[in-house]
């Protein structure tokens, strides 16, 4: 039984964990928004009416995911009343995560019997690094807010299980149900209710041929006589009810995009993710990247740590406690069962919820070592040697962990903190002229990644921002997310733009940004002399060059239709180059001509005999055509054809156009 | 109702222990916060405007000169030098004289070891205004420049692109998603 002690002594244990955590994450209060934040601080934007209320908070968006509470009414609330101040939603993420540590230490001292273990296992938890991306980045408060719901069911069963009081029953099934508003893997919460049912009535039936006086078990309700009725595993059936409704609806109803960092796979990867799973749970999580030594005591100890862990499991197993271990595992195991089918999308803070389990086991395996009848079991040197292998593994994971908090943070810290002085920036620039387009010199892969691709600028009430040209090269983006084909701008329309006063360039350095528009006017000016003379048709950057007529590019290449356009500029030009294939089938069926002119003007023509011919042209610009500073090029093929099963009517391959 | 002979005790007792461990957390919560004063805040959003000069020496570094990158450079490392693409463009402001003298440019690179070991001696080439300039093969780790001369007819207008391409790179890996050829910290044009 658990001793009483009086309640403030006993709430000071517990503000143990959540004091642990202020000091490994007091960075958390200062880090600002990044990635999917942006696309969810807008969600304020698209409400105009109740219609569009119900639409933000209920239509399933992405991958089909409806997380009424912990994102849609979370970012709502707080963006539509602190704007874009971070500070609010770290706080919400904070509070949230002292409640669950709390009951995690809560729940912990009634599954081992001792409070030391359950506040150890707490303190253990928050110092994984698993956590760090919960704390620091708003979009998955849906991994803290569903970790209360289900730490608060199920500590709400225990009570319940205790007591037999209503009240407790009616507050699992409140948590359970507001869980479906954080996160779908709350589907596994009958299966941890089931698991520790049937723990629990093993357990009993244990206790009645196999008396062991160690401390409390995972039945701490007392005596079988006084258990609530339904506390048996059949009594945990009703909470599939809900679950497996949600699911079907997940599954079956909801469409969902497709792609391939959340498409399910249940394949021969699967045990290979829970294995990366399982090695990140146990060391610093940064295990596999470049860290050098630390990479190194990640992989010595993650290995020693589960098998320590599995050791004081089948120690303890045989026991009158033996199937805590059973629960504590099985909650590491099921609660992860959901993300396992997911090969392409395995990320450290999936194992939130997951690791508590592990930490319980750690926490009792601690004080057992530690403790006269937790080690009554063991010799003299055993229990010596129990000690020195729970400080090794106990030092190891917290150095790791720090370390990788500490890393991890100040990596959050720094790049948010770019981005946020570049979006103040160019709210700023707006303000001051308004209606204008921004092109930004500057940005990194690094800026980049923290979140262009979620539109961060529409909050600023920019339409459009691009990338200042050239500088797009080396930016790898999503295509999923749109690509780059929406921040890319040729000189000559960025100058076009600027020249007419509709677009501001701003130079992004790692601590300032400058307003460089008149700077970079002239730089225009000088490329697009040189460069706007120069078009690849199958490169998307030219695209704002060529006609409507063109088709898709394909493979670094462009078919044209019967005719199309290319615009080009240049002062000093004097002929016009072109470069381009004709496919056999296309010649197969007699000779084409191709006739170029120049804004009107006839500039002349070539004949496709060959077969599979690469053509190379050169033509002389008419003299009325030379000193203009734009041509727009006109193509006319004398023939098309269609290939089977292609409805386009299609004449030749085009490479590249240039005047010089 | 009857009060324990104790009860006022107890009471003055749990509030001072309240006070006690209210007092601890803040203290741990001071002290764990303690480092938050070190935190480095980059600037406000204040943004200063350019003079609307362009420069006729670029150092990679610095960011008023940024926008004169033009294409090819990737991030600033140890608020110095970049690593470049193996085709980079740089705008440069001819010096004043340039478009009747002429100028000289002056790259100044570096070759990492790395690169040399993994792709051998590597080639830079410059271009200018649809001009060659000639290459130059380098065959040893460590800095180095790539200086030529540049004629009075190149260098006409307030800016001027100069190409470079270098033969060989390490191409984008798993490790590293960037194209890496060399080390640039700067790029200029000084009279003759």
């Amino acid at each position: 039984m658990i001793q009483s002690v009086p309640r403030v002594r006993r709430a000071a244990y517990f503000l143990i964990a959540p004091a642990v955590c202020l000091a490994l994450f007091w960075r958390a209060p200062f880090i600002w928004f990044r990635n999917d934040d942006f696309s969810l601080l807008g969600i304020p934007l698209d409400v105009h009416n109740i219609r569009d209320l119900f639409h933000v908070l209920f239509v399933p968006v992405a991958q089909g995911t409806v997380r009424v509470l912990s994102e849609r009414v979370f970012f709502l609330a707080f963006s539509s009343v602190f704007h874009m101040n971070a500070l609010p939603f770290r706080i919400c993420a904070m509070a949230t995560w002292f409640a669950n540590l709390t009951l995690a230490a809560l729940i912990g001292e009634r599954l081992i019997g001792s409070r030391a273990a359950g506040v150890l296992a707490a303190v253990l938890w928050t110092a994984n690094g698993a956590v760090v991306l919960p704390l620091v980045w708003a979009v998955t408060y849906t991994e803290v807010l569903c970790a209360l719901c289900i730490l608060l069911a199920f500590y709400a069963r225990l009570r319940w299980l205790e007591s037999g009081k209503r009240g407790w029953r009616i507050t699992e099934w409140a948590a359970y149900l507001a869980g479906f508003g954080a996160l779908e893997i709350i589907v596994m919460y009958p299966c941890i209710a089931l698991l520790h049912a049937l723990c629990m009535d093993r357990q009993r039936g244990e206790q009645g041929t196999s008396p062991d006086g160690q401390g409390a078990s995972l039945d701490a309700g007392g005596p079988s006589s006084d258990r609530a009725p339904g506390s048996s595993w059949l009594g945990t059936l009703p909470l599939f009810i809900p679950a497996v409704i949600f699911t079907a609806v997940h599954f079956f109803l909801i469409p969902k995009t497709q792609g391939a960092y959340y498409s399910l796979a249940i394949d021969h990867r699967l045990p290979a993710t829970f294995l990366n799973y399982v090695s990140w749970a146990m060391a610093p999580i940064l295990i596999g990247d470049p860290l050098g030594g630390w990479r190194l005591l990640g992989l010595i100890f993650a290995p020693l740590t589960g098998a320590a862990l599995l050791v004081f499991a089948a120690w303890r197993f045989p026991g009158r406690r033996g199937l805590t271990p059973v629960f504590c595992i099985g909650w590491f195991v099921l609660l992860l069962i959901p993300v396992l089918p997911l090969p392409d999308h395995t990320t450290d803070y999936y194992l939130t919820i997951p690791v508590l389990g592990l930490a319980w086991l750690a926490g009792w395996s601690i004080v057992s070592a530690w403790s006269v009848t937790g080690a009554g079991r063991l010799t003299m040197t055993g229990q010596a040697l129990a000690r020195a292998v729970s400080v090794i593994l106990v030092a190891a994971y917290l150095a790791g962990s720090i370390h990788e908090i500490d890393v991890a943070t100040a990596w959050i810290y720094e790049h948010t903190d770019r981005i946020r002085v570049l979006l103040e920036a160019v709210d700023s620039t707006v303000r001051r002229h308004p209606g204008t387009a921004i092109v930004l010199s500057g940005v990194d892969q690094e800026l980049f990644q923290i979140g262009f691709q979620d539109n961060p600028f529409r909050l600023y009430g920019v339409q459009h921002v691009y990338l200042a040209p050239g500088t797009e090269r080396g930016i790898q983006s999503r295509l999923d997310l749109g690509g780059l084909a929406q921040f890319i701008i040729t000189p000559a329309k960025a100058l076009d733009l600027i020249d007419r006063g509709k677009a501001r360039v701003l130079a992004v350095s790692a601590d300032q940004v400058t307003d460089v528009t008149r700077v970079s006017a002239a730089v225009l000016r000088d490329t697009a002399k040189s460069s706007g003379n120069f078009v690849d048709v199958g490169d998307p950057i030219y695209a704002a060059q060529l006609g409507d007529t063109w088709f898709s590019p394909e493979g670094g290449v462009r078919w044209m239709p019967a005719s199309a356009t290319v615009k080009l500029f240049g002062i000093d030009a004097s002929a016009l180059y072109v470069t381009g294939y004709a496919p056999a089938t296309v010649s197969a069926s007699g000779p084409m001509r191709l006739i170029f002119s120049g804004n009107g003007l006839e500039i002349g023509s070539a004949v496709m005999n060959n077969a599979n011919d690469r053509f190379s042209l050169a033509f002389p610009l008419p003299a009325a055509l030379i000193g203009q500073s734009s041509i727009e090029i006109s193509i006319h093929a004398s023939k098309t054809v269609q290939f089977p099963g292609d409805g386009r009517d299609l004449s030749v391959i085009f490479g590249t156009f240039s005047i010089r | 109702m009857e009060t324990k002979p104790d009860g006022g005790a107890n009471a003055v007792n749990r509030v001072t222990r309240v006070t006690r461990i209210t007092a601890a957390f803040a203290l741990t919560a001071i002290v764990a916060m303690a480092p938050a004063c070190r935190i480095k805040k980059n600037t406000s959003a204040t943004v200063i405007e350019d003079d609307g000069q362009l420069v006729s020496i670029v150092n990679v570094a610095d960011p008023r000169a940024a926008v004169q990158l033009i294409r090819g450079f990737h991030g600033l490392e140890n608020d110095s030098w970049r690593w470049t693409m193996k085709n980079f463009t740089v705008a440069l402001r001819p010096p004043a004289g340039a478009a009747q003298s002429g100028a000289h440019l002056e790259l100044k690179l570096t070759i990492p070891a790395v690169i040399l070991d993994r792709v051998g001696p590597i080639t830079v080439t410059g271009r200018v205004g649809g001009a060659e300039l000639a290459p130059e093969t380098y065959s040893q780790a460590g800095d180095g420049a790539y200086a030529r001369d540049i004629p009075a007819s190149a260098l006409a207008g307030d800016a001027v692109s100069f190409d470079f391409s270098v033969d060989k790179a390490i191409p984008p890996s798993n490790k590293d998603a960037r194209e890496l050829a060399i080390i640039v910290r700067t790029i200029g044009l000084t009279p003759k």
